[in-house]
């Protein structure tokens, strides 16, 4: 188990930000994975859940949902507008009650383990991750944000502060699927889909996949196959067919073969489209 | 030997204010047993299984994945804090005994909490909300049914019928 040696409470960013800038310092949230894990460098807990980052507003072209948010709050109506409820309802349908009371949304994708899924969700909705320090402010798509384990995308002493997603996926069609032993298990693969549907032609598709490595990834082949076409039952099954053909080997893992997971795979993304379809 | 460093917290547990000196790295429901709050279980200490479970600020949450400093200024309701202290059991608690959905116990405060919290928004739940609401906890002798029952039976006495 970690050994905090002292708990701080800063009321506004830039308190936290100042706290966060000593070598032995990191934020706590929901505190549900930093509590189980083995060990960490850290004696000093930054408890961030009494800052100004757990709410979800519009902000321009964007939904900006505070870092701090839990599980639970996404059951927000500005969320369930997103993409058909894509990401209200990807939430709901993790974890347990008590536990989507606790973890937040800013945890969820820092903490990042095999299992999360709020990432895979994020990627397919091209949203944004704001990033604080106390030097600077940056925003990384998620396509970055994604791209490598968090150690080599933030440096220790950034505060991840707001997710942003773009006001125009609010119209996209979208669906998440994920496959787990029980409904409150961890998953074992997770699909999200979004894409733009005008006359029928479906266009900045993003088919998300989940759960099989530490980060998300989009199947861009897949992707590909439905970009600039009419979605259809034919072409549905065609792209499922195709899923995890060209994913680098599907490792096995405590719960499931890696081949056993590859075929999950196929079915989870016939039924994420056939979900965002209807 | 190493010397910790002891921290102060106060924490509003059902409804008195108590103020603690704390190793920071205890957990909540160590902290509350070793307080005398024994409705508070300790079964899986990974989140998994629910005993532990107690409201913070109105909300289920797992006390054994939480630290005892992260409730610091907040509100905790454990089981000891329903019915009257001379021993009128609150009605949810009543209604599981009478439905006999109590069987080892040992899950039964993290289920009466679950109920509490979901008939404080909804005194009308449906089966999938009350399935949904006590998905945290696990019970392992009354395959639920009594439990059903209770909670229906809780939401029926609290909208002033039965
Ligand atoms: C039994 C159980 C089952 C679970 N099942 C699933 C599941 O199926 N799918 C799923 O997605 N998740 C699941 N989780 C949740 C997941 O494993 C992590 O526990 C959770 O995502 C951590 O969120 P937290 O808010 O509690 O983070 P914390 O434990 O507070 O922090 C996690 C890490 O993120 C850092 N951090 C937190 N917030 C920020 C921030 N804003 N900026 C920068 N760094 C930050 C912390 O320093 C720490 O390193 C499960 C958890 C449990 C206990």
């Amino acid at each position: 188990m970690t050994n905090p040696q002292k708990f701080l409470y800063p009321k506004t960013i830039d308190e936290a930000l100042e706290m966060l800038a000593s070598p032995d310092s990191c934020p706590i949230a929901g505190g549900s994975d930093l509590s189980l894990q083995k060990s960490t460098s850290f004696t000093t807990f930054v408890d961030i859940t009494r800052l100004p980052i757990n709410g979800i507003i519009e902000k321009d072209e964007f939904i900006s949902i505070g870092a701090t948010s839990t599980f639970n709050d996404l059951d927000h109506p500005l969320v369930k507008n997103i993409a058909n409820g894509l990401l209200s309802s990807a939430a709901s349908k993790i974890m347990d009650t008590p536990l989507r009371h606790q973890v937040t949304v800013g945890g969820n994708i820092v903490g990042r383990y095999w299992w999360s899924s709020l990432p895979v969700v994020f990627l397919a909705l091209d949203g944004k991750i704001v990033l604080q320090s106390k030097e600077e402010t940056r925003t990384l798509t998620t396509d970055e944000f994604f791209e490598k384990r968090p150690v080599h995308i933030m440096s220790k002493n950034e505060l991840v502060t707001e997710i942003l997603i773009p006001k125009e996926v609010t119209n996209y069609y979208g669906d998440c699927q994920r496959f787990s032993v029980t409904e409150a298990a961890h998953s074992i693969v997770c699909i999200a889909t979004s894409f733009k549907k005008e006359s029928n032609v479906c266009s900045n598709v993003r088919i998300v996949a989940g759960n099989l490595i530490r980060s998300p990834k989009r199947l861009t082949d897949l992707e590909e196959m439905l970009e600039g076409k009419e979605l259809t039952q034919e072409l549905i099954d065609e792209i499922s067919q195709e899923a995890g053909e060209k994913l680098e080997k599907i490792r096995n893992n405590e719960i499931a073969s890696g081949e056993y997971r590859k075929e999950i795979l196929k079915v989870l993304v016939k039924r994420a489209l056939e979900g965002a379809l209807n | 030997m190493e010397v910790k460093h002891l921290q102060k917290i106060t924490i509003e547990i059902n409804g008195e204010h108590k103020k603690f000196k704390i190793d920071p790295s205890i957990m909540l429901s160590d902290l509350l047993r070793e307080n005398g709050y024994f409705g508070v279980k300790i079964g899986c200490r990974n989140g998994d299984c629910g005993v532990c479970t107690i409201l913070l600020d109105g909300k289920t949450v797992k006390s054994c994945i939480l630290y005892a400093a992260q409730a610091h200024e907040r509100r905790v309701t454990t089981i000891e804090g329903l019915g009257d202290p001379l021993g009128i059991p609150h009605i949810i608690q009543q209604a599981f005994a009478e439905t006999g959905a109590v069987q080892c116990g040992y899950c039964t405060p993290g289920m009466i909490l679950s109920t509490l919290e979901l008939l404080e928004k909804n005194l009308n739940p449906s089966d999938q909300e009350i399935k949904d609401a006590l998905d945290g906890i696990l019970c392992r002798c009354t395959g639920y049914v009594k439990i059903f029952d209770a909670v229906k039976l809780s939401a029926e006495r609290l909208r002033g019928e039965n």
